[in-house]
């Protein structure tokens, strides 16, 4: 009876295994999707993946992409045909991210120090800007405040 | 509306831009640095060219205000707090 069990449980998972090499076999590249001149990863729904590798898109701005190209929310990055893949990339070149959006950011930060502001001195000095106080701590003002802040 | 929103950053429209009573008409034909207290004071667009003397606790500070000033407070503009510097003493 025990071993009777036994085979059963070992062929039922052996049928699961099987489902899932098929289930697998669905998603054929390994390799990362290239969206933005950013490497994704092949496997990462697309809202999320967009979200976590491009600098200036969040989940609300990556839902928004996928609606305007017309992905359904379920899909995966190596699903995506290559019409698609340009429409991503069209609707990036549009916005302000990556490059164009750190270069703002530098550029708003050289402006306070330039006009002499409290904020642009607290930047050049690494300090942190926002009223924080520095009797301990504030470690991270003093890795990133910097006049060419790393971002 | 872009004119209105570096004025207030964040501050209801009704009340305004926090502003106290300068004597801004003056100095524009003098030309004598206006001697204020004032540090919260928002910086107008009419206070461009205009020279101020802006308290730090200590003394007035010397702020000339310029285009890009505009929208932040006179008080930015001068330090409260020195830098430490040691000092060496003989013996």
């Amino acid at each position: 009876m025990c071993t009777f069990s036994l085979i059963l449980h070992i062929s039922l998972l052996h049928l699961i295994l099987y489902e899932a090499q098929f289930f697998n076999s669905t998603y054929t590249t390994n390799m990362a999707v290239h969206i933005f001149g950013k490497s994704v990863k092949h496997n990462a729904l697309v809202r999320i993946g967009l979200a976590k590798t491009i600098f200036g898109v969040g989940y609300p701005t990556a839902q928004e992409i996928c609606a305007k190209v017309g992905l359904y929310p379920q899909m995966r990055m190596n699903e995506l045909t290559e019409p698609q893949l340009m429409a991503i990339n069209k609707e990036l070149g549009k916005m302000k991210v990556e490059g164009k959006l750190k270069q703002e950011i530098l550029e708003n930060i050289k402006l306070k120090r330039l006009i002499g502001s409290y904020a642009g001195y607290r930047h050049a000095y690494g300090l942190p800007v926002r009223g924080q106080g520095t009797r301990n701590n504030a470690n991270t003002a003093k890795k990133l405040n910097k006049l060419d802040r790393r971002l | 509306m872009r004119a209105a929103f570096t004025l207030l950053k964040g501050r209801s429209a009704w009340k305004g831009p926090h502003v106290v009573p300068l004597p801004i008409a003056e100095a524009m034909k003098t030309g004598a640095p206006i001697r204020t207290n004032a540090r919260s004071c928002t910086i107008l667009p009419q206070f461009v060219g205009l020279r101020f003397q802006v308290h730090n606790g200590k003394d007035y500070v010397d702020v000339e205000i310029t285009d890009e000033m505009v929208g932040n407070k006179l008080g930015e503009f001068a330090m409260t707090r020195k830098k430490f510097v040691y000092k060496y003493s003989k013996n």
